[in-house]
């Protein structure tokens, strides 16, 4: 070891030491954001934005005075920009905002309906937010209610809204969630508009603003997902039911699972649930002599999940093929719901334009100057290919013996 | 007078090598010199007996303690009582004694007083006779040492139980009997001016490096020190990377390990008055290893060897980690994790690197504690550091839960490393990157581990890289570093900085059914 | 005395150390591109063109095994001219080196440490690379053929895990701007590869030399593979938008998400930055160092190498002021022709002036 490694030795450590306070935060002077709600302010043209905190305390309730006290504190500020909003947050919360665990943005609907692109930059610029966070939009409210939605099973609101969304997503494929990585690409990709998660308010008080320092057993709302937000650029322009977003899903091959009700033909209002295993799809643009036409191709796998009727499967092979029939049809006309809609707000949500754009970059160009206009003159052919797979356990039900 | 006396207390060399002072024939002064070199010490024995008819006079220097006493009166009192009346002269006792009286083994004729000194101070047991001016001596060591036991800082649970002891023969012995091929070699140094430490350097004749093997020589020669407490004051004096805190020298109980090492190509150091062995070139893969490994089925002592070294990475790291996670990345742990620890850091008044800095010297303490208090008082420290600084700090809100399963983890990480020597290293490496941790974040962290890097690529241990073979990357050597392969897939010896006939076994040793046809 | 010798694969190690740094931190020639799905397009061509270059200048390496590419261009040119076109290759290499250590400074401020000065970081990162450098080659060599392992797995992680938010339609469409579009990224992948030259200056401490026309092809495929998987992954993951990150690498890494457990793992990345700069920087500042006193006829670079650590770290503050200075001279094609422009410019000057001895029996080819 030469007397300059010494040297150079003795300088790093000086450094180090001198760094003590950069870049450095004890973790007890933050505040973990876990949820962001995002409105138009009253004053014009200025944005609100509402913040869900994590109150650690009071989650464990390693503090034994805290247990009964809500884990979570909603807050507010506005500002002309979110970066302002955020550094006025500072003046209210004695902990700094910290944005990295922030689960979902929230948007009301008056601000979606107005477009979010701008309100979007702050979480793609800044180090701290993450673009796995989730983007929903809640519905006829504003996102500053939304975060004072509650369950009884869940202490964090966010980590619930979380879980309901991958439940709602995986156990019937009724929801369309983009996260903000997904929301970037598809604003910033030629011929593919947005669509993500709605959320509906259930008050179950009408004043629900009163902060977060209240008991835990007094929930104040309640939140369900009922389907998705349709975009057209940034802007919210139709909302999808759960049929239609699953229609949605069946084109973009983002089924995992779900339930297919059919009906019986031969008894009234008797129902068949089928449980749906897997399911592909895909669609081909076709640039044609008429016009654009795009196959939707789909085929989908279920199991027999429950029947309403007395029927021995063994016994009728063609009804196998009927209820199969029947399914192709259900699938379909979710498909065709969902495309109708799409074609009626000119919101290209399946992205056939950027398709096109992969398939024949030649054409494209001609195309996307007018492309809102093609994509309600295209022709839609949906091909469903269903299989229903298993029975279960049984092979006929239990029938009442007369 | 006595010139050789003063000569030998201010000789600047380790053997009194000053005029030599030879046998007088005159006995009486022979008695008065000797008895002035040892200035009258308690232990020193000089008895004058007077044999046979003639009244022969015979003087016996020993030290009591150093000489096995029983051996004494059976080889050296026994033939001068029996032959003691035939003898007709000096001369001819002398003759007698010195050729064919003496049963023993070592036995020297001198005519220099230094030589009958030297021999008296390693368990010998001079005879001079008046009228002779030779000298015999006869060296019967015989002092109070314990049996070859498990060693205590190496235990193993399949191997031998043996370990070196204090007593340099026995272990030289331990070795020669594991390995009795004449090519071992045994060559014996005396180090320390005034201690006369015997220092063994064993190596195996044909595999050892001769450029090493010089190298280590002139290291050894070098040595101009007044005492050798220890090995460890040898292998300061001799290692490559002295200000290392990792060692660049192995050092082991274990005869088998000694042995392990011999066929490798490496050198054994024994010293005197220490079970413990030093082994060179030693690799920094190698502290990972135990004896065990080889004696175990390969998987465990491979899946072991990777768990030592998971552990020592831990023990390295993980609270300068955490450190750096909690003061200046938490978007980098998981939502629920982050929020339950800020939930148990609610009211703990100190900084992370505050708090993990103090708790993790809590931890060293109770350790150090640990180690060195009388046995008796063991309970005490347990509850102490248990109940006291644990549990207690928590309730009074002082430290965290979260803290005290790091520094748990860490110290279990610590304890498992199979040598104290290289988690020596870790443990005060721990505390600098705790700091770089407070301070820089991960950053800090990670530069400091390449530093660290960029020090373990820079280091050699008698020439060859620390590393090896991890850096330079050397894939033959793969098979016994950080797993362990079969012993038949081990067909050649560690490529040590030329180290020479590699190959050690046959080919083609891997067990298999007998041939159908055969 | 004995020269340090390094063996051909730690030359290799060291090599695509180099290559991948700028692309971790930065990754210029992707974000350059308008379609940024033909990543791979231009990262075989890129490989492709920069073999034979790289190819020339270790076969010019070869003929003179025992001289570094400073000194060995004093036998070509002559004196004067040799010193400089060593001297424009020491600051080419002093360049990379400055540049370097601003892109990691810039990109931990930007994205990790956001109030640390970067001068700190830089200078850090500075004194580790150089300290490296000051243990001799040997040292240098060993750290990075001891790192690539870690960064080749680093970079592997963080082109794997984040195959749940892949799309592969990205991909798609291929050349949709034809192959002229593809031009300044590619200009942009050769001029990184053309920090290769310093290869000349490892020449004569390999310890097999003819090897290194092996390894050195070698070093440009792997670098240049394991960049089109970050760039692919990079474009799965992102699509589109991947244009308008400033560090597409850090930011697919705070992409990675597998069971809620094993997420935010930007360490990765950061831990991959300050390694590859370390090692890149104690390359170039040796490399500069060693140079530079062959030029001036020292007899030896080693204590050179702090205060041309110093210089960088000085040179980096001083030449980027801020991120946009560097991210616009990085993708906007100044690097590429700036780049380019020095070495091909020595290359061409070197092996004509090889050739015309070789034609005229000059007798310069060694021995």
């Amino acid at each position: 070891m030469g007397i300059r490694a010494k040297i150079g030795l003795i300088a790093l450590i000086m450094v180090v030491m001198l760094t003590g306070c950069w870049s450095r935060r004890e973790l007890e002077t933050l505040g973990f954001i876990t949820a962001v709600g995002l409105d138009h302010a009253r004053e014009e043209g200025k944005i609100q934005l509402t913040v869900q905190m994590a109150k650690p305390f009071a989650i464990t309730g390693s503090v034994q005075t805290a247990v009964q006290e809500k884990p979570f504190h909603v807050m507010t500020a506005t500002g002309h920009t979110v970066f302002e909003a955020v550094r006025n947050l500072n003046s209210i919360s004695p902990r700094r905002p910290f944005w990295t665990h922030a689960r979902f943005i929230v948007f009301g609907e008056d601000m979606a309906r107005d477009g979010i692109q701008e309100a979007l930059d702050f979480f793609d610029r800044d180090g701290e937010p993450r673009r796995t966070s989730f983007v929903m939009i809640v519905q006829e409210a504003k996102a500053s209610d939304f975060l004072q939605v509650e369950f009884s099973q869940e202490p964090l609101p966010s980590e619930g809204v979380f879980a309901l969304l991958q439940g709602t997503r995986l156990a019937q494929s009724t929801v369309a969630a983009m996260t903000v990585n997904d929301l970037l690409q598809s604003l910033e990709g030629e011929g593919i508009d947005p669509i993500t998660v709605r959320v509906e308010l259930i008050r179950l008080e009408e004043d629900i603003d009163i902060g977060g320092d209240v008991l835990r057993d007094q929930i104040k709302a309640k939140t369900r997902m009922t389907g998705s937000a349709m975009f057209k650029d940034d802007r919210l322009v139709a909302w999808m039911n759960k049929p239609e977003t699953r229609g949605y899903l069946w084109v973009t091959g983002q089924v995992k699972s779900g339930i297919i009700n059919i009906n019986e033909p031969t008894v009234q209002d008797a129902y068949a649930s089928l449980e749906i295993v897997s399911s592909r799809g895909s669609f081909k643009p076709q640039l044609t002599r008429d016009g654009i036409k795009v196959l939707i191709q789909v085929e989908v796998h279920a199991n027999l999940g429950e029947m309403q009727q007395y029927i021995d499967i063994r016994k009728e092979p063609a009804l196998w093929v009927s209820m199969e029939r029947r399914m192709a049809e259900v699938v379909k006309n979710e498909i065709m719901a969902a495309v109708e809609k799409a074609q009626h707000f000119g919101a290209d949500i399946f992205g056939f334009g950027a398709e096109i754009k992969r398939r024949h970059p030649k054409e494209w160009p001609r195309l996307r100057e007018n492309w809102e206009e093609e994509f309600k003159r295209l022709t839609v052919e949906v091909e469903v290919k269903a299989r229903i797979k298993r029975a279960g356990l049984v092979l006929k039900r239990a029938s009442i013996r007369k | 007078m006595f010139e050789w006396v003063r000569a030998l207390l201010r000789s600047s060399k380790i053997r009194p090598t000053g005029e030599e002072t030879l046998v007088s024939a005159n006995l009486s002064i022979n008695r008065k010199r000797l008895s002035q070199a040892y200035g009258n010490s308690g232990d020193v024995i000089i008895r004058e007996l007077r044999v046979g008819p003639r009244k022969i006079r015979i003087l016996l220097v020993l030290i009591e303690g150093m000489v096995d006493k029983a051996l004494i009166s059976e080889t050296v009192m026994k033939p001068l009582a029996d032959h003691g009346k035939n003898w007709k002269s000096p001369q001819q006792a002398f003759k007698e004694l010195s050729g064919s009286l003496l049963p023993n083994v070592g036995v020297r004729v001198t005519r220099t007083l230094q030589n009958l000194l030297e021999d008296v101070s390693r368990g010998g047991c001079a005879i001079l006779i008046d009228g002779v001016a030779e000298g015999l001596s006869v060296v019967v060591p015989g002092w109070v040492q314990r049996n070859p036991g498990q060693p205590d800082t190496e235990p193993i649970i399949r191997g031998p139980k043996e370990g070196f002891v204090e007593c340099l023969r026995t272990n030289t012995t331990l070795v020669r009997r594991r390995i009795r091929d004449p090519r071992l070699r045994i060559e014996e140094y005396e180090l320390g001016r005034i201690s006369w430490t015997k220092v063994a350097v064993l190596y195996i004749e044909g595999l050892v490096n001769e450029e090493v093997l010089e190298e280590l020589r002139s290291r050894i020669n070098r040595i101009d020190v007044d005492g050798i407490g220890e090995s460890g004051h040898i292998e300061e004096l001799i290692e490559d990377a002295p200000f290392s805190p990792f060692p660049t020298i192995f050092r082991t109980e274990r005869p088998d390990r000694v042995t392990g090492g011999l066929l490798e190509g490496r050198i054994a150091i024994l010293t005197d008055g220490t079970p413990f062995a030093l082994i060179l070139p030693a690799t920094f893969t190698m502290f990972f290893t135990t004896s065990e490994d080889y004696y175990e089925r390969f998987w465990i002592g491979t899946v072991l060897r990777l768990l030592r070294f998971a552990s020592f990475f831990i023990s390295l790291v993980l609270p300068g980690f955490y450190v750096a996670l909690l003061t200046f990345h938490q978007e980098m742990m998981p939502t629920p994790l982050i929020l339950s620890i800020a939930a148990q850091r609610e009211g703990v008044p100190f900084p992370v690197v505050v708090e993990t800095f103090v708790m993790e010297a809590t931890f060293e303490l109770l350790r150090e504690a640990g180690t060195r208090m009388p046995r008796l008082v063991g309970p005490a420290i347990s509850i102490i550091g248990a109940l006291v600084l644990g549990d207690a700090a928590i309730r009074a809100g002082l430290v965290s839960p979260a803290m005290v399963v790091v520094v748990a983890f860490t110290g279990i990480a610590s304890l498992s490393a199979p040598l104290y020597s290289i988690a020596t290293g870790a443990r005060i490496l721990r505390f600098a990157l705790i700091i770089l941790g407070g301070t820089m974040g991960l950053f800090g962290v990670v530069a400091g581990l390449f530093g660290l890097l960029i020090h373990l690529c820079s280091i050699r241990s008698f020439g060859t890289p620390f590393l090896e073979p991890l850096a330079p990357v050397v894939f033959a050597d793969w098979k016994d570093a950080m797993v362990r392969l079969p012993w038949w897939a081990m067909r050649t010896r560690p490529r040590l900085l030329g180290v020479r006939d590699s190959v050690r076994e046959a080919p083609g040793l891997e067990p298999m059914p007998p041939r159908e046809d055969g | 005395m004995s020269l340090d010798k390094i063996s051909p694969r730690q030359t290799m190690a060291m090599l695509i150390i180099s290559r991948l740094m700028m692309a971790t931190v930065l990754f210029p020639t992707l974000t350059e591109l308008d379609d940024p799905q033909n990543i791979w397009l231009v990262g075989l061509l890129g490989m492709m063109v920069a073999i034979p270059l790289v190819l020339l200048i270790v076969a010019l390496g070869l003929a003179f095994p025992d001289k570094t590419i400073v000194q060995y261009s004093q036998v070509l040119l002559g004196k004067f001219p040799g010193k400089i076109v060593g001297l424009l290759l020491v600051w080419y290499w002093f360049h990379i080196a400055v540049t370097s250590a601003a892109a990691l400074g810039e990109s931990l401020t930007s994205a990790i440490m956001v109030e640390t000065p970067d001068v700190v970081l830089i200078g850090i990162i500075a004194y580790l690379g150089a300290s490296a450098a000051r243990n001799g080659v040997e040292v240098m060599a060993r750290v990075a053929e001891n790192a690539l392992g870690i960064i080749v797995f680093f970079v592997l992680v963080t082109t794997i895990l984040p195959f749940d938010v892949m799309k592969s339609s990205h991909l798609l469409p291929v050349l949709a701007g034809g192959w002229g579009s593809l031009v300044p990224s590619m200009m942009s992948a050769v001029s990184f590869f053309m920090e290769f030259t310093v290869v000349g200056m490892l020449i004569p401490y390999v310890s097999k030399p003819k090897q290194t026309v092996r390894y050195s092809v070698y070093a440009i495929l792997t670098a240049g593979i394991l960049l089109v998987f970050l760039g692919l992954t990079a474009v799965m993951v992102f699509g589109p938008s991947v244009k308008s990150l400033s560090m597409p690498v850090f930011s697919l890494a705070r992409m990675i998400s597998i069971g809620r457990f094993f997420e935010r793992i930007e360490f990765i990345p950061m831990g991959a930055w300050i390694m590859c700069t370390s090692i890149k920087l104690s390359l170039f500042v040796w490399a500069s160092s060693l140079g530079l006193a062959q030029v001036l006829g020292l007899s030896q670079g080693q204590v050179l190498i702090y205060p041309m650590g110093a210089l960088v770290v000085a040179a980096s503050i001083v030449f980027y002021e801020d991120f946009l200075v560097l991210i616009h001279f990085l993708t906007s094609g100044g690097w590429s022709v700036y780049s380019l422009g020095i070495t091909l410019t020595t290359i061409l000057l070197l092996c004509s002036a090889a050739f015309l001895r070789r034609l005229f029996g000059g007798g310069a080819s060694g021995d």
